[in-house]
């Protein structure tokens, strides 16, 4: 089997595993058609370091920046025996299937209390005894989309506690004589909208089934925002229970939702349950935003889909800047459908927004397919001002307002010390608590961006470094890029540099370095190495009511 | 499994090598560059040909030569000026008092200068060579984010992706007609709670350059008599008008003239604009703005310091990080300087500034007759809260939620909405996917943080009534928390 064939996402959020051996939409499939044969899912826990610490904390454990977790670990066997070792994580891995495959679970529930595992409209295991005792199953992907696995027992306890997944399953084939979507059943909005990418004046660039192969550009493009948050001190609680006592899922609510105002999340005296953690794949900050798996990274006419799920209990209002966006669907709804009979509200087709609302896992309006344009930002001067990419207009210092190459200059040229390639622009939730991590740490919380990584029609491959402390032309080793590519920042570099297989199919970080596609580690286990700073003692504020 | 026995250990990703993207995250450099790619455009010419677009911001110099900009000292020509963190204790409608911190214009009077909440309304027609000055003032850092617009990084003034002010000139071109907002960017969670923002509308491109009649050599400008906003005369419209974009082929009850809905491509008829301005816009004779926000007194009382709780980079990067500050490396940090910006729950609700009275769980009414004056509005006279108007007339609602809980607006008329955030339906090409809406009366919309939409009430027979604004509680549970109730008055 192809590297290629069997997927995780590298640096920093959950693995991604294909499944099924009809994988169409990826294009060229190697001539051995491996594939998954089954799927192990041991249900069990872990304790996870989050985005910060805390050195205030008198709090173990959770002070420190942890929370304990229950979790979907899984290992795939593939075709012709061998095992893969899926690392383990909250979420759990990104599942991608091709609607109609055959799927093969084997489900160990390794905690102390009953456990599942749900697809809705798809799947159900039924409770899981915790008897340590493997179950088989099989199912069959159904409708092209994008979906939550999630334990539905003990609601919504064990799927908040982390028990949960992205599914995500892509058509067969496009509709006869159209190009792809991810639906079998796009209405003719959305279909319009995929036929125009890279072929309508307004839409330079590619089409979503489009690879380029000169950038490394994959077909396909997509990415996944699955949010969550998370209580360190109620998960603690959870996981300290006797075997056999199940956690009242009215008390979890009311704690993780309802607890009472806390000024600060090192005491215990004061700090409240309500989470402290808010999570894209299980990442924050810039564990999420410096991400190639949470945050999209491609060339300016690369369009990319992207899937937002919600599997906590708050609203999440994501912002996203740089480009506006489609909505593709809603809650599993492909946008522009024919209005049901009994709705009020006349439905306006596939919308243009910067912001939208991800409300709680089951609450209407929770899951999202999006499309994400990746034009040149609209609002950079151009000749005549109406938002399309027009020719650039020059500036006082003689160059051009595209690409903005004094801004690179600011950088490069030590000026400031910022860091402005590839363009960097985030994504975050409006709904700004979240933007937290153990209670303050602006910008520690759900993150991802949009990053920009060349112009339109750039012939360069995809991670060149650009190493711009050598003199032009004296490295061979690294080709100089043509004035209208971005220059490439070396932290980035080193971000996307460690592997050469398109974005989809990123190999992961520890297969990567056994493998030698990627340097010895750095860091090792720096962190867990060095000695965090004395606690301070604990203190009660005298002026908290 | 327990949590004293747990199978596994997730350790947190190393930031070797990745040392500066970390902490730019939390703690991103404050400068004071100048602009780069900057557009040098000639002074504004009257008259306006296609040749010399595009023009530089009228607006300002239109409210100068109204008298609601002061223009001693003077300030670079055909540019907005800001400036953030004017702190100020306004009491709410029980008494209590509640710390903002706000945008001022420090070239406008009444509250322009003394801080306004929400800031000054800027406005600026479709096409111009936007600027504004910006500073943060007294206590730098800031940025200004303008929400909605899609310019260069440093132009996005998000302070990680770029760098936190110090003083700065943002520049950009806002290429789309439409409602959108600005907000600091800075520790975003306790700043835009606090005060730190304003709306935003990109008008048509002749709105403000219809009031010129000339323009001096110092750049100064003489008006006409031309209502401040007014777009260039037009059929039926001998003085000029007000219009916004809008696709209006299925409601023809608006009166959008067909000959307006030609691509925005197609030749300005005039000659003035490189593309005709009216394409795909239509008139309305009255506009209000709702801006609904909502405040936590806790917050105002326990987190003052507009650098609470900064993380700060530490001596290894991803190691030692100082996760509980308040932004002065060289004052010792003591524990009650730590705030959890994670516990919000609302105690106070506002509609464009207004305090609503009503305690949780309540209902208020908005007074009617609110009229935003014309130095917060960018020089337009005669923008509302509350509504009053007659029959047969065009009335356009821009709405933002700009709390940190979702609102559900429910209105006691027709409305069709003609745009959401900042993008109107239908309008081609990028609308060609979809369409303006109907929405009944007495239909709720619910919408989260940030998004704003533009609509259109048309009555023919008199009315009297509220719209009525449920605050949310989505951050635990969508329980409403607060009805705000609006009045709409339309008479013969
Ligand atoms: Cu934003
Ligand atoms: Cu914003």
């Amino acid at each position: 089997m192809e590297r290629r064939d069997f997927i995780k996402y590298a640096t920093g959020a959950s693995a991604a595993l294909m499944l099924g051996t009809k994988l169409p939409w990826l294009g060229a499939k190697p001539a051995q058609a491996d594939h998954i044969a089954r799927l192990d899912i041991t249900i069990t826990d872990c304790i996870k370091e989050m985005a910060t610490f805390n050195a205030l904390s008198v709090i173990a454990g959770p002070g420190n920046g942890e929370c304990y977790f229950w979790i979907y670990k899984m290992t795939a066997t593939l075709g012709d025996g061998r095992v893969i070792d899926l690392p383990a994580d909250c979420p759990g891995p990104t599942l991608f299937a091709t609607t109609g495959d055959i799927i093969s679970l084997r489900i160990t529930n390794a905690l102390d209390e009953p456990h599942s595992l749900v697809i809705r409209g798809m799947f159900n295991s039924g409770p899981i005894p915790p008897d340590g005792v493997p179950r088989d199953f099989i199912f069959a992907a159904g409708a092209p989309g994008t979906y939550l696995y999630f334990d539905s027992l003990n609601a919504p306890v064990n799927r908040v506690m982390g028990l949960h997944g992205a599914f995500v399953v892509m058509p067969a084939a496009p509709a006869a004589g159209q190009k792809w979507t991810p639906y079998a059943n796009p209405t003719p909005q959305v279909q319009q909208l995929f036929n125009d990418l890279g072929a309508a004046a307004h839409f330079p660039g590619l089409a979503w089934e489009q690879a380029n192969a000169p950038t490394q550009t994959p077909p396909f493009r997509q990415y996944i925002w699955l949010l969550s948050q998370a209580s360190p001190l109620l998960f603690r609680d959870v996981g300290s229970l006797p075997a056999g006592q199940i956690f009242p899922a009215a008390e979890f609510v009311r704690r993780f939702t309802r607890d009472a105002f806390g000024r600060n999340n090192h005491d215990l005296t004061v700090a409240s349950d309500i989470p402290q953690y808010f999570t894209s794949m299980g990442q924050s900050g810039h564990f999420s935003h410096n991400n190639p798996v949470v945050t999209p990274m491609a060339r300016v006419g690369e369009p990319c889909v992207l899937r937002v799920l919600n599997a906590g209990l708050m609203t999440h209002s994501m912002h996203i800047h740089a480009n506006h966006f489609y909505l593709l669907s809603v809650d599993g709804v492909v946008m522009g459908a024919p209005v049901p009979a009994n709705a009020t509200l006349t439905r306006p087709g596939v919308i243009w927004v910067d912001t939208f609302q991800a409300n709680q896992f089951g609450a209407p309006s929770s899951r999202y397919d999006i499309l994400m344009l990746f034009q040149r930002p609209p609002d950079v001067h151009n000749v005549r001002g109406i938002g399309l990419a027009d020719a650039p207009l020059p500036t006082a210092n003689g160059a051009t307002t595209w690409p903005p190459v004094e801004e690179f200059d600011l950088a490069f040229g030590n000026t400031i010390p910022v860091r402005l390639s590839p363009l960097c622009y985030p994504a975050h939730d409006h709904s700004e608590p979240s933007q937290t991590s153990q209670g303050g740490n602006y910008n520690c919380g759900v993150i991802g961006g949009q990053y920009f990584i060349g112009d339109l029609n750039i012939t360069l491959p995809r991670f060149n470094v650009n190493d711009r402390f050598a003199a032009p032309g004296s490295n061979p080793d690294m080709p100089l890029l043509p004035p209208q590519t971005f220059p490439m920042d070396e932290d980035f570099a080193m971000m996307l540099g460690l592997d050469q297989v398109p974005q989809i199919l990123v190999y992961g970080i520890d297969e990567a370095r056994r493998d030698g596609v990627m340097g010895p580690s750095k860091d090792s286990e720096l962190l867990s190495q060095t000695p965090r700073p004395p606690f301070p003692p604990p203190f009660v504020d005298p002026a908290f009511p | 499994m327990s949590f004293q026995n747990p199978a596994f250990r997730v350790l947190r990703r190393s930031v070797a090598g990745m040392e500066g993207m970390h902490s730019k995250m939390f703690d991103p450099p404050r400068e004071s560059p100048a602009t780069p790619d900057l557009v040098v455009r000639p002074p504004l010419a009257v008259p306006l040909t296609a040749a010399n677009f595009p023009f530089p911001n009228p607006v300002p110099e239109v409210m100068a030569a109204a008298g609601f900009l002061d223009r001693n000292p003077p300030r670079p020509p055909n540019t907005v000026h800001r400036s953030l963190l004017h702190g100020m204790i306004m009491p709410t409608w029980d008494n209590r008092p509640m710390d903002f911190f706000l945008m001022n214009d420090p070239t406008g009077i009444n509250e322009a200068i003394d801080g306004s909440f929400p800031a000054p309304t800027i406005r600026a027609p479709r096409g111009c060579d936007f600027k504004c000055e910006t500073q943060g003032s007294p206590q730098p850092p800031h940025t200004i984010h303008w929400h909605g617009f899609e310019p260069t990084p440093i132009n996005d003034g998000v302070g990680h992706c770029s760098m936190e002010l110090g003083r700065y000139t943002y520049q950009f071109q806002p290429n789309h007609m439409g409602s959108y907002f600005y907000h600091c960017h800075r520790n975003t969670v306790q700043h835009f709670e606090f005060g730190l923002y304003g709306f935003f509308v990109v008008d048509p491109p002749d709105a403000f350059y219809a009031s010129i009649a000339s323009v001096n050599p110092n750049g100064s400008v003489v008006l006409n008599n031309r209502p401040i906003g007014f777009s260039r005369p037009s059929l039926g419209f001998p003085n000029g008008s007000r219009r916004v974009a809008a696709n209006l082929a299925n409601f023809p009850q608006f009166n959008q003239h067909p000959s307006y809905r030609v691509p925005l491509t197609s030749p300005d008829p005039q000659g003035q604009f490189p593309t005709n301005p009216h394409a795909y816009t239509v008139h309305y004779q009255n506009e209000a703005i709702w801006v609904f926000d909502d405040r936590d007194i806790r917050w105002s009382r326990l987190a003052q310091n507009s650098a609470q709780t900064f993380p700060v980079e530490g001596t290894i990067p991803g190691v030692n990080d100082n996760f509980y500050s308040h932004g002065d490396p060289l004052v010792p940090v003591l524990p009650t300087d730590f705030f959890a910006f994670n516990d919000y729950r609302s105690t106070h609700w506002y509609v464009t500034g207004v305090n609503v009275p009503g305690p949780l769980g309540g209902t208020g009414d908005l007074p009617p007759g609110i009229v935003v004056p014309p130095y917060l509005m960018s020089g337009v006279s005669g923008v509302q809260v509350s509504i009053n108007s007659r029959v047969n007339r065009n009335i356009l609602v821009r709405v933002l939620n700009a709390a940190y809980n979702s609102v559900r607006v429910t209105f006691p008329v027709n409305i069709v909405i003609i745009a959401w955030d900042g993008r109107a339906l239908g309008v081609p090409p990028f609308g060609t996917y979809n369409s303006p809406v109907l929405v009944p009366a007495g239909t709720p919309m619910e919408f989260s943080v940030a998004r704003r939409f533009d609509c259109l009430i048309r009555e023919s027979a008199p009315f009297s009534g509220f719209a009525t604004v449920d605050f949310l509680d989505t951050l635990r549970g969508r329980s409403r928390r607060f009805t705000a109730r609006i009045p709409i008055n339309i008479t013969a």
